[in-house]
């Protein structure tokens, strides 16, 4: 009865923020699968951070996958809104380097989910649609920036379409593994204890790493920006 | 007498072991690390659990083992290296290093995967970056020295390696996602692709002469024929 009302206690004075149990839960749970990874995440372990019981946990999401799906859903969603207020008809190099700047900010913000969901043989088979389906989306997305880079005078268009489909999956490839990287590159390097400066410097470098397969084909406009962008950033 | 019984002991020991981690290996490329289990592992060799357990006392251990295998496999491609470096060396080479990656991919997958695991295998020294970054960078340095790449600009240089790092790293990933699983009869087709993207990450320093060979590789890998 004690911890019960204590638990209640708990969750009133959390949800006093304005999130619902929900919210909470994933937020936790990002926090803790950022530090420990997927593999080592328990629910059990995520209750107890909270004052609650894994019954309360497993009442939202019965299982971690379904932590892990929600997480990644949550990601996505914050990746559409950035692609939507990003990419535009006026879109320049400058503006791309910012929008690649914010997916690796919003990769690395979920950083457990990400290098879990684009690594182990297994996950990877099991959410094959979903990968698909993320290819895909990624591919119509960069054949419009080039579309739009090209039409605004900063690339020229790549001819032959094996090297335009190489420059597609470096970027992909760069995008979607940029974290895992991250996360062994830094591994043994002391990163600011801001944790501001500690993401940008993370999201200047792939950003960086993002484009540099393009550079080849920027006309002299292009890369008088990304000579700009470089000036500041690295 | 007894000195004999203790060497066949000793070498049916290890073998047992061998078993053991080729068996593991062919499992988690099918499988991952995540959904292998020393259960399944144990009924597939028809031993009992504790047969296996009593050589890897959890299933970490043998990954531990089996990663370690690849970092020394990897260690032994500094003999390929010689000043008559070219760009199709640099393709052998690579592809070489990529369908290695394959052949360990379950392994290789899951360690560049989990976040614990990550920032384990680099504070106990055996991290991958640690064992291919000499190899990348010696590819480099004799391709620039032999006119097929020019120097990067010194703030370039590590945007450079890091996408190199990458896709030599991460190819395996990305070709689980375009087939589903990776047959043998596509692996061949993936690992030439991979192996010139991995070429193509140096297009921007590229040299006349350098351009001339990597068209001449693309043609071949497009037409599948890899006799160069």
């Amino acid at each position: 009865m004690k911890k019960e009302v204590k638990n209640k206690e708990i969750l009133t004075s959390l949800k006093e923020s304005g999130e619902s149990t929900k919210q909470i839960i994933l937020h936790k749970a990002n926090e803790i699968i950022n530090k420990a990874g997927m593999v080592d995440f328990r629910i059990d372990t995520l209750a107890a951070s909270l004052g609650l019981s894994p019954g309360n946990i497993t009442y939202h999401f019965p299982k971690k996958e379904d932590i892990s799906n929600a997480l990644w859903e949550l990601c996505n969603r914050e990746i559409t809104a950035a692609t939507e207020h990003y990419i535009t008809p006026l879109l320049d190099v400058k503006q791309l380097f910012l929008f690649y700047r914010f997916l690796v900010g919003v990769f690395y913000k979920y950083k457990g989910i990400v290098c879990f969901r684009m690594g182990d043989l297994g996950v990877i088979h099991k959410g094959m649609n979903a990968n698909r389906i993320f290819r895909n989306t990624a591919k119509e997305q960069f054949q419009q920036n080039t579309e739009y880079l090209i039409k605004n005078g900063y690339m020229n268009k790549i001819n032959d379409p094996f090297l335009a489909e190489m420059t597609f999956l470096l970027q992909f490839m760069g995008i979607g593994w940029s974290i895992n990287h991250a996360v062994s590159f830094y591994a043994d390097k002391k990163l600011p204890k801001n944790k501001g400066k500690e993401n940008e410097i993370i999201a200047n470098k792939y950003a960086h790493v993002i484009l540099r397969p393009l550079t080849p084909f920027l006309t002299e406009k292009g890369k008088e920006q990304l000579k700009g962008i470089s000036s500041i950033t690295q | 007498m007894k000195k004999n019984e203790q060497n066949t002991a000793k070498n049916k020991n290890s073998s047992t072991r061998n078993i053991i981690l080729t068996k593991s290996l062919e499992l988690i490329n099918c499988i991952g690390v995540v959904d292998f289990r020393i259960d399944s592992l144990a009924s597939s060799l028809s031993l009992s659990p504790g047969n296996i357990t009593y050589h890897f006392s959890r299933k970490e251990d043998i990954c531990i083992v089996l990663w370690e295998k690849f970092l020394n496999k990897l260690d032994t491609y500094d003999i390929m290296f010689s000043q008559m470096l070219d760009l199709k060396q640099s393709f052998l080479i690579l592809r070489s290093i990529c369908r290695l990656i394959y052949d360990y991919r379950g392994v290789v997958m899951f360690r560049g995967g989990d976040i614990r695991t990550i920032v384990d295998d680099e504070t106990d020294h055996r991290s991958f970056k640690k064992h291919i970054h000499p190899i990348l960078s010696t590819i480099a340095t004799w391709l620039q020295t032999n006119g097929y790449i020019n120097e990067s600009a010194d703030g370039d240089k590590e945007i450079e390696n890091t996408l190199q790092t990458l896709i030599v790293r991460w190819w395996i990933n990305q070709a689980a996602i375009e087939q589903s699983g990776i047959s043998s009869s596509l692996l061949v087709k993936e690992t030439n692709r991979s192996t010139l993207l991995l070429l193509f990450s140096f297009y921007p320093l590229f040299t006349e002469k350098g351009i001339r060979e990597f068209e001449e590789i693309t043609e071949r890998v497009k037409q599948n024929d890899m006799d160069i």
